[in-house]
């Protein structure tokens, strides 16, 4: 994993330094609440519903063990013993005193880690595949890129201020895991005819009030130009991005606007004016590519007589296996998904205790390095497949074993109005009265992969677009009312969900999901054909039918 | 409808309320009650007051209905503020709810 140099360390250093004197003027009460809440926000720190809450950045979703127990220690000396992992591959801490924070981050700093760019109008945490280097259908390790991008965007003179907050991701695969097609840019990494590797670039996706999937504009990218290129369309949409109306300023809105041709040519345009100096040499990108460079795995049998014994006599561990345990690149290692969506839980919260106990068993089993998800669960990317029983038992004793990867109980979750300031619902008790009806028993395994995903108001934070099943939080004269939408998908066939119609009430949002369920359930055709795939097949009607047409599904 | 005021402490961001003494309490049952939003006006003016000397932010009156003596906010949204996440029972706030304030007072006795 990626090192800092000196360089990194001491502009890391300077912006606790910088903090800690502005958090001690404003406490002094020599900077008004408007002078500092913007050295606030860059720096992490937001004001929610019952405290601040302090968002830390976890590149592309990567933690070396060490990293991980500093977040521990942050969760226990500073909060209340737990942290909540973000659909952007970040962690946030819900309690934290203001007064603290500069304390908070010197600790960080001194295992890397920071708050920069987690808030505001830059270039945000860059996000990529959390199986990025291990999966099995992996063109190449996406990290040095995402790595190459958070160097060149941070603290970038020109991209401090652009209209609105900036996300890129990026993946290795065709088999999409980041949600690239949703975000301002996406980039994939692919190989021409010749073999040479680059780029397809999509621009223009987003969530929050008016969801868009992006648009591809490029098939191929040459590695080389990889920053002249991302450069080009930023140049672009902080000269064009709407600045009147913040509703209306991300840069979805400009190629929605503008038309996705006349971007593509303006991108090029400003790309042809030449690369500024930001042409990649080749050595950088292979030094960058060596922090990334796959630990030493041992030659291993593909197939483990350890595992196929276990998973004879006990069928938990077997359902582990088959849905928490994905295809590695190397025969005889798995890559182990470590659910934090335990049945009837708050998705995505850890408490410090779990969080060591995980950056244990990464040093015991995984190479050290875990992975942060977007679907709100953590990863060790290398496990060998003889080392699955004992990582389970460990796991299992820190109830962190839950069967449920990519099922209908793996739900994300946005924080909602039990934290968020801005929220119109609640989405944490929906996921866990979900999670509570469905279990992790034969059922949920029959209904097969089913991503649901709730968000407790327009902004979208919990990516309700693009679930399977969607739920949006609202509030109808007083009352929590939650829409649901379906067909949405993150994946590289990405799409956006369609409201089924009207919402359902707190008391029956739950049933309506179950009929949507049950309904898929009666008209598959056959267990191979999941949520999606049987959705896109039949559309709507069935669904649409068997919510309203009984008399449990109140309309309102 | 009646009203009390709130604000988030400057220096950790706990949720407060004004009291009758014009200082700031945690617990939403010691919140001084004002009759309505001519009768707040003052309580904002003490709020303002509060935030020029960097005590606290983001001051505001919320509309309550008195239930045995504790104002519980009307809003969803500043009733979960008042009485913490609704799906942790463990941090839910001394003296929000008058369940708790019963309780409290047993304890004293
Ligand atoms: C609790 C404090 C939070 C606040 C105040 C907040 C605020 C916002 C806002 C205003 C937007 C809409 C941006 C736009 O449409 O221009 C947004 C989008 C988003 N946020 Fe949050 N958010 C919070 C927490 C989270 C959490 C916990 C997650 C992850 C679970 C998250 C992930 C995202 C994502 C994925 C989007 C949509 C993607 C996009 O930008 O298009 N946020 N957030
Ligand atoms: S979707 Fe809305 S409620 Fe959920 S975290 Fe984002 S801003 Fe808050």
């Amino acid at each position: 994993m990626y090192r800092y140099d000196e360089f990194d360390a001491q502009f890391v250093a300077e912006r606790v330094a910088q903090f800690r004197d502005q958090t001690g003027r404003r406490l002094a009460g020599e900077l008004t609440e408007d002078q500092f809440k913007l050295h606030r926000l860059m720096n992490g720190v937001y004001l929610q519903l019952h405290a601040y809450m302090l968002r830390v950045a976890i590149p592309y979703g990567s933690l070396r063990s060490k990293q991980m127990r500093m977040l521990a220690h942050v969760a226990r000396r500073y909060d209340r013993g737990y942290g909540h992992f973000t659909t952007r591959q970040n962690i946030q801490y819900n309690w934290p005193a203001l007064q603290d924070c500069p304390d908070i981050l010197a600790d960080l700093a001194t295992v890397e880690m920071h708050a920069i760019q987690t808030s505001g109008n830059c270039i945000r945490n860059v996000t990529a595949d959390h199986f990025a280097g291990a999966a099995a259908d992996e063109v190449a390790d996406p990290r040095p890129y995402a790595e190459i991008l958070r160097q060149w965007s941070s603290l970038h003179p020109e991209y401090s201020f652009l209209p609105r907050k900036f996300k890129i991701a990026v993946t290795g695969a065709d088999r999409d895991r980041a949600v690239i097609q949703a975000h301002d840019i996406g980039l994939q990494v692919v190989k021409d005819a010749s073999g040479a590797l680059g780029f397809r670039v999509w621009v223009g996706g987003g969530l929050g009030r008016t969801p868009m999937i992006g648009h591809k504009i490029r098939d191929f990218l040459p590695e080389a130009d990889l920053l002249a290129y991302v450069d080009a369309i930023v140049r672009v949409y902080n000269l064009e991005g709407r600045r009147d109306n913040k509703y209306k300023a991300r840069i979805k809105i400009l190629v929605h606007e503008k038309g996705v041709e006349p971007m593509r040519e303006a991108v090029e345009a400003e790309f042809a004016k030449g690369p500024k100096g930001l042409t990649l040499p080749a050595d950088d990108v292979a030094r960058i590519r060596a922090y990334f460079a796959p630990p030493a795995h041992a030659a291993r049998p593909a197939a483990s007589e350890i595992v196929a014994q276990r998973r004879g006599s006990d069928p938990r561990f077997a359902a582990f296996v088959d849905t928490n345990v994905a295809k590695h690149r190397e025969a005889g290692y798995g890559i182990v998904t470590i659910s934090l969506k335990p049945i009837g839980g708050i998705p995505g919260d850890a408490s410090a205790d779990q969080m060591d106990v995980v950056a244990d068993l990464a040093d015991r089993y995984s190479f050290g390095e875990v992975r942060v998800s977007h679907e709100q669960n953590l990863v060790l990317t290398d496990v060998a497949l003889d080392d699955l029983p004992s990582l389970y038992d460990a796991l299992e004793a820190a109830k962190l074993a839950t069967p449920n990867a990519g099922l209908v109980t793996d739900i994300i979750a946005c924080p909602g109005l039990d934290y968020c300031a801005l929220a119109t619902a609640r989405s944490i008790p929906v996921a866990q009265r979900i999670s509570e009806r469905f279990g992790e028993g034969e059922r949920a395994r029959d209904i097969g992969e089913l991503k649901i995903k709730i968000s407790g108001c327009i902004n979208a934070c919990g990516h309700h677009h693009v679930g399977h099943i969607g739920i949006l939080g609202l509030d109808r004269k007083g009352e929590e009312t939650y829409q649901i939408t379906l067909g949405g998908s993150g994946d590289e066939t990405a799409s956006l969900g369609d409201l089924t119609g009207p919402g359902f009430s707190t008391d029956d949002v739950v049933d309506a999901v179950e009929t949507v369920v049950d309904t898929y359930l009666g008209l598959r055709e056959g267990a191979d054909e999941d949520f999606l795939a049987a959705y896109r097949r039949v559309g709507m009607a069935p669904f649409k039918k068997a919510l309203y047409e009984r008399d449990a599904g109140r309309e309102i | 409808m009646p009203q009390i005021v709130t604000a988030s402490r400057l220096a950790d961001g706990v949720v407060v309320f004004l009291d009758d003494g014009g200082g700031w309490t945690e617990r939403l049952d010691r919140a001084a009650i004002f009759a309505g939003k001519a009768d707040s006006a003052a309580g904002l003016d003490a709020g303002r007051t509060a935030e020029v000397r960097s005590l606290v932010v983001d001051v505001y009156a919320v509309d309550v209905a008195l239930q045995a003596g504790v104002p519980v906010p009307t809003k969803l949204r500043e009733a979960i503020r008042a009485r913490g996440p609704t799906i942790l029972p463990e941090f839910t706030k001394p003296g929000s709810t008058p369940a708790q304030v019963q309780e409290d007072d047993h304890v004293s006795v």
